[in-house]
Order: structure tokens, then sequence, then C-alpha cells
């Protein structure tokens, strides 16, 4: 056992030593295959990245421990690639592609093994400790990839969540399609928006379709009151259409005076909009 | 504008109306930051009394925030017909007088 671990700590000796020699190793083997890396990414770049991987790869394994990544020995080189996935991935490389240069890693130290370790049964052991090292910190440059990309697609879609979309109907006519969940926050931000578009477009009228929202609740429902009346008092008038019943009877329930016109559906207030615009759609003869 | 001010205005705007014979009022908002209630109580006499002399008052400029804050104290301008800007207001007041 003394020999092997006296072995463990010279690769590891070597990988420091011979860190460019390494790199360049790590480098061919990446070049023999037919990868993107260098396609995405300079030579530069690439030497940085993979310098700073071998020095915190020998400092975590001066600690002896091969197998528990988890460790706080483990904790600046993981750190690390958690970095390193995260500039990949705004690269554009792929997971499969981050963690694949993680593993070719491999076959530089398998390379010095191979020439250092004359034993057979050694040089399987040896293969095999480093192997599945190497292959843990590959399996979580990919996971961390992921979660990345996952984080930033939830991030989007609440971004999305709280958008408001204005369409454009006509002159002095605007239409917001509401939907999704509505709370006193989203409902706020609606506030603001409409009434910004209000002035931003000489709106005279305001279409709120409520179609594909089912559920609001009481505090929500009076934020939208209000957000009308404000709207009244800008010089626009709301139409609110697409009112679920359970909405209504809510608005009944504050009983607050509801200054808009309510219509079933948004061609209904379409009609009705055009009318007080005085204008008329008319079919070609 | 404070309430000294709130109030001056208003004496103003009543003695100009006296003086001249208009048919409409426009109360341009659009530089106010705020409409506290009183504020809001003073252009209401300012349209009430105006609306007995039979001249419409209508109200432009009012700003999201403004607008907004009005509602949710519960502030409110009377028999003032509110509208977006100047060229709206004016239209406004031509078809009513047509009347």
């Amino acid at each position: 056992m003394d020999g092997d671990l006296k072995l463990r700590l010279t690769t590891a000796q070597f990988l420091k030593e011979k860190l460019e020699h390494v790199v360049d190793t790590w480098k061919e083997n990446i070049r023999a295959t037919a990868d993107r890396t260098f396609k995405l990414m300079t030579v530069d770049q690439f030497d940085e990245e993979a310098k700073s991987f071998v020095t915190e790869f020998v400092t975590a394994i001066g600690s002896e421990n091969y197998e528990d990544i988890t460790r706080p020995e483990y904790q600046k080189l993981v750190t690390m690639l958690g970095k390193i996935s995260a500039s990949r991935a705004e690269m554009g490389f792929t997971p499969t592609e981050t963690a694949f240069f993680i593993m070719s890693f491999k076959e530089a130290v398998n390379k010095y093994v191979g020439q250092h370790v004359k034993e057979p049964k050694k040089m399987a052991a040896e293969i095999m400790i480093f192997g599945s090292l190497i292959d843990k910190l590959a399996l979580y440059t990919f996971e961390s990839f992921v979660a990345t990309r996952e984080k930033i697609i939830k991030k989007q879609a609440a971004a999305l969540e709280f958008s408001n979309p204005m369409i454009m109907v006509w002159e002095n006519l605007i239409a917001f399609p509401l939907q999704g969940i509505l709370d006193t926050q989203r409902m706020a931000k609606f506030a603001t928006d409409m009434l910004n578009a209000i002035r931003r477009h000489n709106a005279r009228v305001v279409l709120i379709d409520l179609t594909a929202i089912s559920i609001m609740d009481t505090a929500t429902a009076n934020r939208l009151i209000q957000a009308i009346e404000a709207a009244r008092l800008m010089g626009a008038e709301a139409i609110i259409t697409g009112l679920s019943p359970e909405i209504a009877s809510i608005i009944v329930k504050l009983g607050i005076q509801f200054r808009a016109r309510t219509l079933r559906e948004l061609r209904e207030g379409i009609e009705y909009a055009l009318e007080i615009l005085k204008l008329k759609v008319e079919k070609k003869s | 504008m404070h309430d000294l001010a709130a109030i001056r205005f208003k004496d103003d705007v009543l003695r100009r109306v006296k003086e001249t014979k208009i048919n409409g009022l426009i109360i341009d908002l659009s530089r106010i930051d705020i409409v506290d209630s009183f504020m809001g109580r003073t252009i209401g006499e300012i349209a009430d009394s105006a609306v007995l002399l039979g001249i419409e008052v209508v109200v432009i400029g009012l700003r999201p925030e403004v607008a907004m804050t009005m509602v949710e104290m519960g502030v409110s301008l009377g028999q003032v017909h509110p509208l977006l800007n100047l060229d709206l207001a004016l239209e406004y007041l031509r078809t009513q007088r047509s009347r």
C-alpha cells in the first residue's frame, strides 16, 4: 500500500512539474477528436483553463482523497468546474462537450501512468483510481451546466410571466390580453404598464381581456378597479371582456363602483370601442 | 402646488371666469407631481362652480403615477371630464358647444 501511495504522490508531483507538458498532451487529445473546441475558443483560453484545472486538481489530490469530491479539499476545484461550465455555456458549448473536456484529461494522466508504471496490476489500479475520480469531476461539470441552464430558463419564464404584452388595435385604441395567474404584484405592474401605454399611444380606449384569467383574489380585483379608475383620470375609457362568473362575483362582493363597460367577448369589446371612437368597419364592395 | 397656492388658483380662475365670457375651462395638470385630497377638492370646487355657470371643465395631462396615487388615496376630481391632452380637450369642448 505504501508503494501505491508513493506512486500517487509522484503522479501528483509529475502533474505539477510537467504542467505544460500535460496540458499539451491534453490539447492534442482534444484536437485528435472531431470536436469544436478550437472553433469556439482560442488556444490561449484553453491553456489558461487547462492549467488552472490541473493546478487545482493537483492541490485537491494532495489531500490523498481520491474518492469523495464533496469533501472540502475538493471545494476549490469543484467551484472552478462550475465556472468553467458556465463560461463554456456562454461560448456555445454543449454540456456533453464540456464534460468531454474533463474526461479527456484522463488520457493525459494515463499517458504518464503508462510511461512510468511498469507493473500491469499497479498500472491498472492507478488508471482506475484516477479514471474514476476524473469521471466524477466530468459528471459534476455536466450537472452544473444543466443546472445553470435550468436556472436561466426559469428566470426567463418568470420574466415572461410578469410581462403584459399590449396590442395596438387602432389609433387611440390599445388592448391587453391578460394571461396566467394575476396576483397583486402582477396587477400593480399591469397598472403601471397600462397607464404608461395610455400616455405613450394617446389611447382613448383600453380593452382589457380577462378570458385567459381564471382566478383573481379580492385584493387583486380591487387593484384592477383602481387601475381602471386611474385610466379614466387620464382620459381613457376601459372596456373589460371575458370576465368569468367567479371573478364577477368577487367584484360584486367588493361592492365598489365598477366604472367600466363589461362585455362578453373581445370582439364585442372592439366593436364597442370603435363606436366610442366614431369609427366604422365596412366591407369593400 | 401647496394649499395656499391652490386656494389662490381657485380664486383666480373663478374671477377670470366671471370677467370673461368663456364656455370651456381646461386645467392642465401635466406639471403637477402630486394631487392630494385638498388639491383634488379645490379642483372639484372649481368644476362645480363653473358647471353652475354653464361652463364645461376639462382636466388634462394627469401623469400615470399621479393618477394611480389619487385613486389609491381616494382623491376625486368631482365633475371634471378628464382627457389626455390639449387636442382631445379642444375637440371635446367643440363638440360640447355644438350641442
